[in-house]
């Protein structure tokens, strides 16, 4: 049984739209197309490093190295497990269960959190080391710690795009965090959402999903190859 | 004898239609408003700001141009003069022009529904199009950008010192614009047509802007993600395109042009979609060929993304990757000469009259025409080597960007000003005004091919003695055709205060927003759910116009 | 209410949270074998060889995983799915034409044969970057028959 007064008694359709299906579908059509542009957009950056991966195989193997692939690994697990969360959220507010859907979407949230606790750790390690491009970029500090770079202008081009790349992430991250803490709210307090009003929630699973395949790709691509 | 005062009633005609401009008065109803139609002239006004802002610094560099040495502008100044140009007209009035005006106004009631699908996206859209164009203005009063409207590196990251980070978020920002615009649109197209409306029962004009929202979902990304690496290498100093570093500046042209080429198909396909709705209407002829030209707006979609290698043939590409990229460049040739067969096809038999926008419609095909074959002169490889950066493109892409696209901007807006504003423009003037545009138009572009194909480089404020007189041309023509566009504007805001009220359907034309929509149109759109049970463009030829 | 067969009608399927569970299990799987291919294995060609084309395959599969079961696209309808889909392909595109790029000789156009004038092509010069000292210009004769003459 659905828990009472979880969002609306009846579904709502806009004004504009003739039925609730055709507003749906329509729904889902602009949430797609914004995935694709923000594929489009990851994809550039992804263009960049296989360009310079193909200039540079050498040096990007080497780079790659002094990145923990355990941590990354890890990472990995703490987003596919966000993932799982996010996805039931979403289920328990198309079922109307209150409470579950509050806890599915909190924990969405704290193991997004995870996920950016150990990025910060990774990233002090590379600001320890001087391995921050340009910002703090000291070849003395980098074999002190142990990072021994093959080529140190083209390894600080690779650490750019590192991170260029897992910093846009971590961005869309963040991004994702302020709109959940606005579902969190709007759900604990207001109730907004249930079975008759959920795209919005399954909405942001998308988003979140999307966030996930990115690191998908980052993961092998900057960690492992 | 006492006199009985009876109760005033208008006689009928006198009745205010309260119609989308007036149901509601207040500032908040038109900065919060989710009417598509308000939209439109919002942004309608935003466009015509920036149209004569990159005008003005057009005419500004054409009087430099005016003589071989430099006379009024230091060399710096003069690359602002050009950059800001370039900016302006490509990122604040040709990407927006059409889709955001006139496609927002009339797509909705194309397809027979109430509005686009997400209003409150339209709306954001426009207050982050007003938000790009803030950050334009602060770019240009912390004095402007000198790199090129195409920021090419190293030049934008790590040698200019100009305002090149405000202007890249501008471009960036309104490029998000433009995402959701396109968004809309193709949400719209597929799911709220009328019932009866299938796809090949829609207006031309509403395919062309399906082309159009396409291609901005899948290319201005890139350029967003381009625009902020320069941006971010100019804040902190890594050096993904710099050499010096490892970089390659030809990585960022790819990703540069991966939109840029792309986003002029953006900025052309509206265009067509004007041009197919005008030249039916006003040759009361069904469109020869009409899947013919909905595919052919797809394909350009579609083809324009294999070509843009075509701006870096001299660059340092790989040569091969150049002539896969200049073979696929003549073939994006070939939907787009379809159309232009098409429209001249449909001419044939037909009932022709000559008001304004027929006038611009038949200007746009010979530029266009013009613009397009130059375009494969610079598509073959070997041609373009003595022609790369020279007045030879610039004559080419404002053959086609001028020439076609504002010329079928301002066709269109002519054409669906009666529906927008309720007034007929001035026709007389209308015609004047279009015959001056296009006359200003050549003297100012013509002399430019000659230009650029004895050698004259773009981008450069002196040039040797013996062009001087093809410049002065051309400058000449600039001044013509600004004078024209300003009078353009000057009758047309004038015709809201003292212009003609005009009929539903002045031109006798085809189509939902002529057939159903009062001029201007109810706030909703339509009473009633239209249902469309004839073909597009149903011209029988016997159509009376309303004028 | 278990409205799920009139939702089914109006498109709105509610996925198995067994589904779920069974999906991220393939998908940790998968990226365990990704570690072991990239960095347990030995595999010939170095970087460039197997070993990316396999992790990338990989990250596909995986990205398939989550968006058809995580993010529902299995059961849209088939314009969705086209959405969902079109944009990879369009990447591919950008990839591929790029990719081509770096990956053939880079012939420059128009400088084969042609002596370097000083200074303008000197890569040396250019690889220095800011603060290499500026390039001193000498006025060229022009040629016989040239525009200049």
């Amino acid at each position: 049984m659905s828990d009472a007064n979880m969002g609306p008694s009846e579904p709502i359709v806009s004004h504009h739209f003739k039925d609730r299906e055709q507003q749906t579908e329509a729904s889902h059509i602009g949430m797609w197309l914004f995935l694709a542009q923000e594929v489009m957009f990851f994809g550039g950056l992804f263009a960049a490093y296989f360009y310079y991966r193909t200039l540079y195989p050498e040096v990007f193997k080497d780079c790659s190295g002094f990145l923990d692939y355990k941590i990354g690994g890890f990472n990995t697990i703490v987003l596919l497990l966000s993932s799982v969360t996010m996805a039931t959220c979403v289920y328990f507010t198309q079922t109307g269960k209150w409470k579950q859907q509050m806890f599915f979407l909190c924990s969405t949230i704290a193991l997004g959190f995870t996920f950016l606790f150990v990025k910060y750790f990774e990233w002090k390690a590379k600001w320890d080391g001087g391995m921050i491009p340009h910002i703090r970029w000291d070849e003395a500090m980098q074999v002190g710690h142990g990072y021994q770079l093959l080529d140190p202008v083209k390894g600080e081009l690779f650490y750019s795009l590192y991170f260029i790349m897992t910093g846009m992430h971590a961005f869309h991250m963040i991004i994702g965090f302020g709109i959940g803490a606005v579902f969190i709210y709007l759900c604990a307090v207001k109730k907004e959402y249930g079975p008759n009003k959920y795209l919005p929630i399954e909405y942001f699973g998308l988003y979140w999903h999307f966030v996930d395949i990115v690191w998908v790709f980052l993961f092998p691509m900057l960690y492992l190859i | 004898m006492a006199v009985v005062a009876e109760e005033y009633t208008p006689p009928e005609e006198e009745k205010r239609h309260i119609h989308y401009l007036i149901n509601d008065y207040s500032i908040k109803s038109w900065i919060l408003t989710q009417d598509h139609k308000r939209i439109a002239i919002m942004y309608l006004a935003t466009i015509t700001v920036f149209f004569l802002l990159g005008g003005l610094f057009a005419m500004l560099f054409r009087m430099e141009l005016m003589t071989p040495n430099a006379e009024l502008f230091q060399p710096d100044v003069y690359n602002k003069l050009f950059t800001l140009h370039g900016v302006l007209m490509i990122f604040f009035f040709l990407v927006p022009s059409i889709p955001a005006t006139l496609g927002n106004f009339l797509l909705p009631i194309m397809v027979g529904a109430k509005d686009l699908a997400f209003p409150k996206i339209n709306l954001a859209s426009y207050w982050i199009f007003v938000l790009a164009g803030f950050l334009a203005l602060a770019a240009l009063g912390g004095g402007g950008v000198d790199t090129g409207w195409t920021f090419y590196t190293p030049l934008s990251t790590d040698f200019a010192n100009t305002q090149v980070f405000f202007a890249a978020m501008a471009a960036f920002v309104a490029g998000f614009a433009s995402i959701l615009t396109g968004l809309n649109f193709i949400a719209t197209v597929h799911k709220m047509r009328a019932p009866g409306l299938t796809w090949f029962r829609l207006p031309l004009f509403v395919w062309a802007n399906y082309a159009t929202g396409i291609i901005m979902m899948l290319g201005t990304p890139v350029i967003a993600i381009t625009i902020f690496l320069v941006a971010f290498e100019r804040a902190t100093g890594i050096g993904i395109f710099d050499p010096a570093m490892g970089g390659d500046p030809v990585l960022f042209q790819h990703m540069f042009w991966f939109y840029s080429h792309p986003a002029v198909y953006i900025m052309i396909l509206p265009g067509f979609g004007v041009i197919s709705d005008v030249i039916a209407c006003f040759s009361k002829n069904r469109i020869f060929g009409y899947e013919f030209i909905a595919f052919s707006s797809m394909a350009i979609a579609i083809l324009g993304f294999f070509v843009w290698g075509h701006h870096m043939f001299v660059a340092g590409q790989s040569f091969y990757t150049g002539l896969v990229f200049s073979f696929i460049t003549f073939f994006v040739a070939v939907p787009s000469a379809i159309k232009i067969f098409n429209w001249t096809a449909t001419l044939y038999g037909g009932n022709v009259s000559f008001e304004t926008p027929m006038l611009y419609a038949i200007g746009f095909i010979g530029l266009f025409c013009v613009g397009g074959l130059t375009g494969l002169f610079l598509s073959s490889m070997g041609l373009d080597v003595p022609l790369h950066d020279t007045y030879f493109v610039v004559a080419h892409f404002h053959y086609v960007m001028v020439g076609g696209m504002v010329m079928a901007f301002m066709c269109g807006v002519h054409f669906w000003w009666p529906k927008m504003t309720g007034r007929m423009y001035p026709e007389l003037l209308g015609k004047f005004s279009a015959v001056m545009i296009f006359a200003g138009f050549n003297l100012t572009f013509f002399p430019q091919f000659i230009l650029g194909w004895l050698g004259m480089p773009r981008r450069y404020h002196v040039y040797p003695e013996e062009w001087q007189v093809l410049n002065v041309m051309s400058s000449a023509g600039a001044s013509l055709l600004g004078f024209s566009f300003l009078l353009a504007i000057v009758y047309l805001i004038g015709s809201l205060f003292w212009g003609k009220k005009a009929p539903q359907n002045p031109w006798g034309a085809k189509g939902l927003e002529w057939e159903v929509c009062l001029s201007p149109p109810d706030p909703h759109n339509f009473h009633e759910v239209p249902i469309v049970t004839e073909e597009a463009y149903a011209y029988t030829g016997k159509e009376k116009m309303d004028v | 209410m278990s409205d799920n067969h009139s939702d089914e009608h109006a498109g709105h399927h509610i996925i198995p949270l067994k589904l779920y569970i069974i999906n991220a299990c393939i998908i940790t799987v998968l990226m365990f074998l990704t570690v072991f291919v990239a960095k347990g294995m030995e595999l010939p060609g170095g970087v460039n060889g197997p070993a990316l084309w396999i992790a990338l395959a990989i990250a596909i599969l995986k990205t398939a995983c989550i968006m058809s079961i995580f993010m529902g696209v299995y059961w849209n309808t088939p314009l969705v799915r086209i959405f969902a889909t079109g944009a990879w392909v369009w990447l591919l595109i950008f990839f591929a034409f790029t990719l081509s790029d770096v990956m053939s000789p880079r012939a420059g156009l128009g400088t084969a044969n042609v002596e370097p004038l000083p200074g303008v092509q000197d890569y040396d010069h250019y690889m220095q970057g800011p603060g290499a000292e500026p390039i001193v210009y000498e006025k060229a004769e022009p040629k016989e028959g040239s525009a200049a003459h």
